[in-house]
């Protein structure tokens, strides 16, 4: 059922079983998981069916730290959410990422890689991926042509990926909730503050707003706040009528442990013959990033991170993302990112022509960011049009990504030497082991997570590991943003997973009496 | 190369090494050349590029900055052996590869101007380096 919140009287109130504060990857999600089940779901999506330039300008906030993208555009605020730009990148976090490294400051979640591996089967359907394998042998088998690049797996292995259509949630999903009867989904309807009861043990109300000035007030029995890395924690540290330091904030870890990864090109790979390597390949079919193994993380005490290749003729006309996706407006930035595609490709096509296209490849890093504490969502002091102080991003980075870039190829070009297959040449930015500074090329994935991050401790933590917001006895996050480390991957398979995880618990806790 | 090759070249003394130098040449080129070319670099790695790999790598192992000690290197792996031997360039290549893979597998690399390097690799560019000064 769909009610646009701008036809309805100015203080409405709707009560229901739960209450999803966003429709996006994760909130359609849930509420799909909810679809014919006997609770009314209450869906509150603050912007229409379509893109709203007005809307979108509630997403507008401030960088001040490492160079990053504009907050306006780096997120969608519509039905639908950020999967209307995603680019279907998919892969599953390792054991490792979940565990404590004890060279990794802040690791550890309270759960285990297999915890998530019957909610990563079920997300798997939502984004329309094929078979839950990742093994290479699996899909060696299915496509035999896939050669790995390198004989052996003890310090480089290929970790595969899959990818989404990509599945743009917004069209895939609107029919089935707007039809669900126990789905009541409202549109327009901008969550602008949460009020908890007088002692601040619960949510009592949530309060929407929009810009025809219709406020509505939802009442439920339990909120799963999905809005995603940069909303989450804004509209938990902007609810502080009761609690001064913002909802689930005693101990100051709302916004903190901003994590994006790095996404950067850092080395070129010469072999000593032309190979396709369509293992590697950017194909649409499954495809693998050369990875190193947990055993070598451990040893060289480095984070979690992998490799891709693009021929070199190719990368070398791509101009950097964070060049790309510099306008305010996300449509204009989608545009500069696909122009320079298209441009790079373009050029593929009269480089295959030489046929020495497959000689010399760019090797682009994807790596995980250590959590750091000071690189942070704060709010600022200006407001948005619907009176919710803007959110400003103090994105920093440290030298443990620097050092494991550079391990990271220095592991493979070692690997390559011994198997006698060619060489690697690092990027000038890598060369020098004590030079901290990054260039400005370096960008981030879009991928905002950590800021409402995992944690059994209320201390060091925001959200337990059934992602509810200690001290607060009805109110759960759904997204990147509990993450407690990054791990490699693009983070929205694993956000969906623990989606489906949460979705289960609140069903088991819905059902219990009060 | 056979192994009884193998093991006369390893036993080269540095008076040895210098004879090598005078007139020594065959299909694959002078013996100065099979030294200082290195085979799996040169593909994509110009002149100027081995030249400026030679030199930081110098700076960095200054008291290997000599075209005798640099040969007994890059042919022994070490310099403290003797040899009756005179190689010919290309078994100096062949010896110069298999150093080459016993330093990858025996983790002797080093980063130099951003490549990852076998040491005999460096020490190619060393000796290119030297005689191109
Ligand atoms: C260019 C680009 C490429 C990407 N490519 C990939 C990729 O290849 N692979 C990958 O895994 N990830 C990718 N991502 C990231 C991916 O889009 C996100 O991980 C994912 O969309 C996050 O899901 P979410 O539900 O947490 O947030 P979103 O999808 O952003 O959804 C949040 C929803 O909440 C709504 N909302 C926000 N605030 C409020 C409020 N106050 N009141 C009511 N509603 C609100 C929003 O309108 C939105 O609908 C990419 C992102 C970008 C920008």
């Amino acid at each position: 059922m769909h009610i646009d919140a701008r036809t309805l009287e100015d203080g409405s109130l709707v009560e229901g079983d739960i209450c999803i504060v966003g429709a996006g990857a994760s909130g359609i999600s849930m509420a799909m998981d909810w679809i014919g089940g006997p609770y009314k779901v209450i869906l509150l999506e603050g912007g229409g069916f379509e893109y709203d330039d007005k809307n979108q300008d509630l997403f507008a906030g401030k960088n001040i730290g490492q160079n990053y993208y504009p907050l306006r555009s780096s997120r969608l605020h519509y039905f639908g959410g950020t999967t209307g730009h995603w680019g279907g990148y998919c892969s599953t976090f390792d054991e490792i990422d979940f565990q404590k490294r004890d060279w990794v400051e802040h690791s550890g979640w309270p759960i285990k890689r297999s915890d998530l591996d019957p909610f990563y089967m079920r997300a798997h359907k939502i984004v329309e991926l094929g078979s839950y394998n990742y093994s290479l042998p699996y899909w060696q088998y299915e496509q035999p042509y896939m050669k790995t690049l390198l004989p052996n797996e003890d310090v480089v292995w290929n970790k595969m990926w899959q990818f989404s259509p990509p599945t743009r949630f917004g069209v895939k999903y609107r029919d089935a909730i707007v039809n669900a009867p126990n789905v009541h989904l409202y549109t327009h309807a901008h969550v602008v503050d949460m009020k908890t009861d007088d002692q601040v043990t619960g949510i009592n109300e949530i309060i929407t707003k929009n810009f025809e000035g219709r406020s509505l007030r939802v009442r439920a029995k339990k909120y799963v706040l999905a809005c995603n890395g940069i909303q989450n924690p804004r509209l938990l540290l902007a609810s502080n009528k009761q609690a001064p330091k913002g909802l689930g904030n005693d101990h100051d870890n709302v916004g903190r442990y901003f994590m994006d990864h790095l996404e950067i090109k850092s080395a070129e790979m010469y072999l000593f013959k032309p190979d396709r390597l369509i293992l590697y390949a950017l194909t649409g079919k499954p495809r693998a990033e050369l990875s190193i193994t947990a055993a070598m993380q451990e040893q060289h005490r480095i984070l979690n991170g992998t490799a891709s290749l693009t021929p070199l003729k190719v990368a070398r006309k791509m101009h950097p993302n964070i060049e790309n996706w510099s306008k305010e407006d996300p449509r204009e930035s989608l545009k500069r990112e696909h122009g320079s595609y298209i441009e790079a490709s373009k050029n593929l096509r009269l480089e295959k022509i030489s046929g020495d296209l497959y000689d010399a490849y760019e090797l682009f890093t994807r790596m995980e960011q250590a959590p750091n504490p000071d690189s942070r969502i704060t709010l600022d002091t200006e407001k948005d049009a619907l009176g919710v102080p803007r959110a400003i991003l103090n994105w920093k980075l440290g030298s443990l990504e620097k050092k494991s870039i550079r391990k990271l190829y220095e592991l493979i070009g070692i690997e390559m030497g011994k198997a006698g297959v060619g060489r690697i040449k690092l990027m000038d930015y890598l060369q020098d082991a004590n030079d901290a500074n990054w260039p400005d090329f370096t960008g981030g994935g879009w991928h905002h997570m950590g800021t409402t991050r995992m944690n059994e401790d209320p201390r060091t933590g925001v959200v337990d590991a059934n992602c509810r917001v200690h001290g607060l006895n009805n109110l759960y996050i759904a997204g990147d943003s509990v993450f407690a480390t990054s791990a490699a991957p693009n983070p929205t398979l694993t956000i969906i997973a623990l989606t489906l995880r949460l979705s289960d618990h609140l069903k088991e806790v819905v059902a219990k009496p009060v | 190369m056979n192994r009884r090759d193998f093991t006369r070249i390893t036993a080269l003394s540095i008076p040895g090494i210098a004879l090598l130098f005078q007139g020594c040449k065959n299909s694959s080129g002078t013996f100065e050349e099979a030294l200082s070319l290195p085979r799996t670099l040169y593909k994509f790695i110009d002149p100027k590029e081995i030249h400026e790999i030679g030199k930081a790598y110098l700076a960095l192992s200054p008291q290997e900055a000599d075209k005798i000690k640099l040969t007994g290197l890059l042919l022994n792996g070490r310099n403290d052996k003797a040899t009756q031997m005179n190689p010919s360039p290309d078994q100096a290549i062949e010896m110069i590869e298999a150093n080459i893979h016993e330093d990858f597998r025996q983790d002797r690399t080093s980063i130099i101007k951003g490549w990852i390097l076998a040491t005999t690799e460096a020490r190619q560019c060393a000796f290119y380096t030297i005689i191109h000064n």
